[in-house]
């Protein structure tokens, strides 16, 4: 008890002396009452160039006035705004374009079966899909659209239209990342070229007998059926392999 | 506008309530003279940033030195520019504003460290400190400068914690909550460091040997006060 006592009335003595209040003939008190010692005038040397800088300081920020800040504030919304609507429009044309060029690649290889091209056609029509013509890229923001040319300055070559799709056949999704509207399904349209109708069956059953794929284009590699991997083992049993019986219910746990 | 060095260092403002400290949560009031200083000064008046200056400089000052030693002066420039800065976004109490400006005081420094090869401040023996003698020509301003030096130089011979507590709450002026604050610590924390700081100072004075018979081992100007 004493000895709490004894504690206390020490640490109360420290604080005293941490406040500045001198106890008699203590030296810690008078050393503390040294360091707080009066200012002399060279501690107030940067006076002058702290009230300088405090008033440039306030010429700066004075015509910073509320309607000032208001104003850029305003300002900084509208250059927010402006670049998130700049965003947005790169954006919704990369889509576009992805939507685009993935319709044009379909289009172009009829689901893996090229359009066959007469021989009479194919001095003036080297290729038969024009938006697949290395010297005449299709700008990617521009989808393929059977009423929209590809490249209208051409009198030649008129923009290939859109296959028809086949009706038992559903449309084809558009490529990832594609918008609906733009790159959607067009219906089918009259073929105008008077030498290449459209082909009526469906594009991945088999080649048109009358129409051979042109030599120098390659169908679309995945289009082609693997020789070794037949189509999904899902689709339909393995003739050898029956299917895995499936397991029977666990009892239940006692 | 000439704005005079007034030389003397005015008193602490008392503290709240006992040793103990107390909540700070009121505002700065016009009631309060310092508090309207700072007031008027984050209002953009000069004189009153001066006063500021006035009043709150010389402690900075001398726990600039107990950190950096002699770029103490650097530091406290760089830290009232950016006081001079940001006052006009300031708010709260004297208390709080004390701390603020040490808080800010004390980054310097430690930007001040950082920056350059850490030059420990230099222990100043205490045969040095009570045989500095002033010219025998000065004046009584002049001794106590002399003394004063020396105590802050005592002082920054602590430990850094023990030191920085000190003084923050002797010199500065900051309670134990503040100085935390200050510190990144607990005002528990700081009031034991600043109480080990003493009894280490203590010690450091006890070992010194007097001078002559009844001399004081620090000037008698503080018994005056």
């Amino acid at each position: 008890m004493m000895r709490n006592s004894r504690n206390d009335s020490a640490r109360a003595r420290l604080e005293a002396i941490l406040d500045g209040r001198v106890v008699d003939g203590d030296p810690v008190a008078q050393l503390i009452a040294s360091a707080r010692g009066p200012a002399s005038a060279d501690e107030l040397a940067g006076l002058d160039s702290a009230v300088a800088a405090f008033g440039s300081a306030a010429g700066v920020t004075a015509p910073m006035s509320i309607a000032t800040r208001r104003g850029l504030r305003g300002l900084a919304k509208g250059a927010t705004a402006a670049t998130l609507a700049t965003k947005l429009l790169a954006g919704a044309a990369a889509a576009a374009a992805a939507g685009g060029i993935a319709l044009a690649a379909t289009s172009g290889t009829h689901g893996g079966h090229p359009v066959p091209v007469p021989s009479s056609a194919s001095a003036s029509h080297p290729l038969p899909n024009h938006s697949a013509h290395p010297s005449h890229p299709v700008h990617p923001s521009q989808p393929v659209h059977p009423s929209h040319p590809v490249h209208p300055s051409h009198p030649t070559h008129p923009a290939h239209p859109v296959p028809p799709i086949h009706p038992t056949q559903p449309p084809k999704p558009p490529g990832p990342g594609a918008p609906t509207s733009p790159a959607a399904p067009t219906p089918p349209t009259p073929n105008p070229h008077p030498t290449h109708p459209a082909h009526p069956a469906h594009p991945s059953k088999k080649p048109h007998p009358t129409h051979p794929a042109h030599p120098s284009k390659k169908p679309h590699p995945a289009k082609k059926p693997h020789p070794t991997h037949p189509p999904h083992p899902a689709k339909k049993p393995h003739p050898t392999h029956p299917a895995k019986p499936s397991k029977p219910p666990k009892p239940p746990k006692t | 506008m000439k704005h005079q060095a007034t030389g003397t260092l005015p008193p602490l403002p008392p503290r709240k309530g006992t040793t103990r400290d107390a909540p700070v949560t009121e505002p700065a009031t016009e009631g309060d003279e310092l508090g309207a200083r700072i007031v008027a000064a984050a209002a953009g008046d000069e004189d009153a940033f001066a006063t500021l200056y006035r009043t709150l400089q010389p402690r900075l000052l001398r726990y600039a030195v107990s950190l950096v030693g002699q770029d103490a002066e650097d530091v406290t420039a760089e830290a009232w520019l950016q006081i001079a800065r940001d006052i006009r976004s300031f708010s709260g109490d004297t208390d709080a504003f004390r701390g603020w400006t040490a808080r800010i005081v004390r980054n310097r420094a430690l930007d001040q460290l950082r920056a350059r090869a850490r030059r420990p401040v230099q222990s100043t023996g205490l045969d040095e400190i009570f045989d500095a003698k002033a010219p025998d020509n000065t004046e009584d301003l002049a001794v106590e400068r002399i003394f004063t030096d020396a105590a802050i130089a005592l002082i920054a011979s602590l430990p850094r914690d023990q030191r920085e507590a000190v003084m923050l709450r002797a010199v500065v002026g900051l309670d134990a909550k503040s100085a935390g604050l200050v510190l990144g610590k607990s005002a528990a924390a700081v009031r034991v460091a600043a109480h080990r700081g003493l009894k280490n100072l203590g010690k450091r004075l006890a070992a010194t040997p007097a001078r002559s018979p009844g001399e004081t081992q620090l000037p008698p100007r503080a018994l005056n006060q």
